[in-house]
């Protein structure tokens, strides 16, 4: 259910973050769903249980779960998620474009591209960035 | 919490422990690693006070453990190479250390025995080398010590009981607050589920840390740029070690990652530039490295 890449430079709590927050977004758990308890999800990736918690404690940080004490995690409601997660789907967003800028890309060459990605093949075959 | 304060000991005129110092906290697994006859057994039996120190002091929960103290009583030590009294069965151990344990618990001993699927009635020396180990981690967990002692335990256990054998110290340190220390030099095994490790060699601890904290400070990249460059360059980014393969430098390090890039792209055209992760064992090797052990010339 949750995979760890040991290969990936990522510290292994945000890559359980990562992985938790894309099996909520793919709705494998819903809202208000319990998440596997701090325990289990240990045993099962074999992962330092203070680790799993330090992921946990960052979903809630980020509103992504919220905690009962002495019952467990739990997943939010899904108007908040999608919210949430279009904020944080934005600021990556912005991030790219920031570096691509950086790279020296112009205003209408960002543009092309983009459209690229949404309507494939419109913009005639000679750079078909991503498309088929 | 188990403190162990500049530990020295000499077999005759052989340093054998030099300087140690263990910060073993409750809740946790401690991870004592090292190179094949450093000394990680001879420290677990200090613990025990199987051995006394030439110098150094042990304490447990502030409590200085000396030979006899009450608190030892709390400890349980699962040796590397198990002996058990001649024709006893797991079932007789248990009665018999139910007299030296107090919380020696019979609902958990009996739980493990079916969970391992451990013959407690076989006769314990007639058993392999994994058999005997889970039957003494059955026992050692049953016992329900604060501070528990596992050395090479994992060593002979095959896939699926090693699972079983996590699954089971996990539970135990969250809900008991147990003191784990385990010993090992399997490194995979030990990887991420430590929450602290303790490098030694010949009798020292080169590095102890929180292994998170480790993996976050001790990085590889890998990096190509175009034309003519040296790598004196970037002595203040602390390379550790580097390896080029054709134009690919492969750098392991402890400077800032982004300010080495940023470094790279601002007086180079940077062809390639990815950070790669490393293991407990990668992180050992560039350690021990460090002081000239498995040095290939």
């Amino acid at each position: 259910m949750i995979k760890i890449d040991n290969n990936n430079p990522k510290a292994i709590y945000e890559q359980i973050y990562d992985e938790i927050v894309r099996l909520i977004m793919s709705k494998v758990f819903k809202p208000n769903d319990k998440l596997p308890s701090v325990r289990e999800l240990a045993s099962m990736t074999k992962i330092n249980p203070n680790t799993i918690q330090k992921a946990y404690k960052y979903l809630e940080d980020d509103n992504y779960i919220y905690s009962i004490k002495g019952v467990g995690n739990f997943v939010k409601d899904a108007e908040e998620l999608r919210n949430l997660h279009m904020r944080n789907l934005k600021e990556e967003l912005y991030k790219i474009i920031k570096s691509l800028k950086e790279l020296g890309l112009t205003k209408d060459e960002l543009i092309k591209i983009v459209n690229e990605f949404i309507e494939p093949g419109i913009e005639g075959g000679e750079s078909n960035v991503g498309s088929k | 919490m188990l403190e162990v304060s500049n530990l020295s000991k000499k077999f005759g005129n052989f340093q054998v422990l030099e300087n140690i110092n263990i910060n073993a906290e409750k809740n946790q697994i401690y991870g004592l690693v090292g190179s094949n006859g450093c000394g990680k057994t001879t420290i677990l039996k200090h613990i025990m006070r199987i051995y006394k120190e030439d110098e150094g002091y042990i304490s447990f929960d502030g409590e200085e453990v000396l030979e006899g103290s009450e608190i030892i009583k709390d400890f349980y030590y699962v040796q590397d190479i198990l002996y058990f009294p001649y024709q006893y069965t797991l079932n007789k151990l248990f009665q018999y250390e139910k007299l030296m344990y107090e919380n020696m618990s019979e609902e958990k001993f009996q739980y493990l025995l079916k969970y391992f699927n451990v013959d407690g009635n076989k006769v314990l020396n007639k058993m392999s080398k994994g058999q005997k180990k889970q039957a003494a981690f059955v026992l050692a967990i049953a016992a329900q010590p604060k501070l528990l002692l596992l050395d090479e335990i994992v060593d002979g256990l095959d896939g699926v009981i090693k699972r079983k054998f996590w699954d089971v110290l996990l539970k135990e340190v969250m809900e008991n607050s147990m003191t784990v220390i385990i010993s090992s030099h399997d490194l995979k095994e030990l990887d991420n589920i430590c929450d602290k490790v303790g490098i030694m060699h010949e009798g020292k601890i080169l590095k102890e840390e929180n292994l998170e904290k480790m993996k976050e400070e001790i990085k590889r990249v890998q990096f190509a740029v175009d034309g003519e460059f040296d790598l004196g360059e970037l002595k203040e980014y602390n390379i550790l070690k580097t390896t080029k393969i054709g134009s690919v430098y492969i750098c392991t390090l402890t400077g800032n990652i982004e300010d080495l890039r940023k470094y790279l792209q601002s007086n180079y055209n940077l062809l390639l530039f990815d950070t790669l992760s490393m293991s407990l064992e990668e992180i050992f090797i560039t350690e021990l490295g460090g002081v000239g052990y498995g040095k290939e010339e």
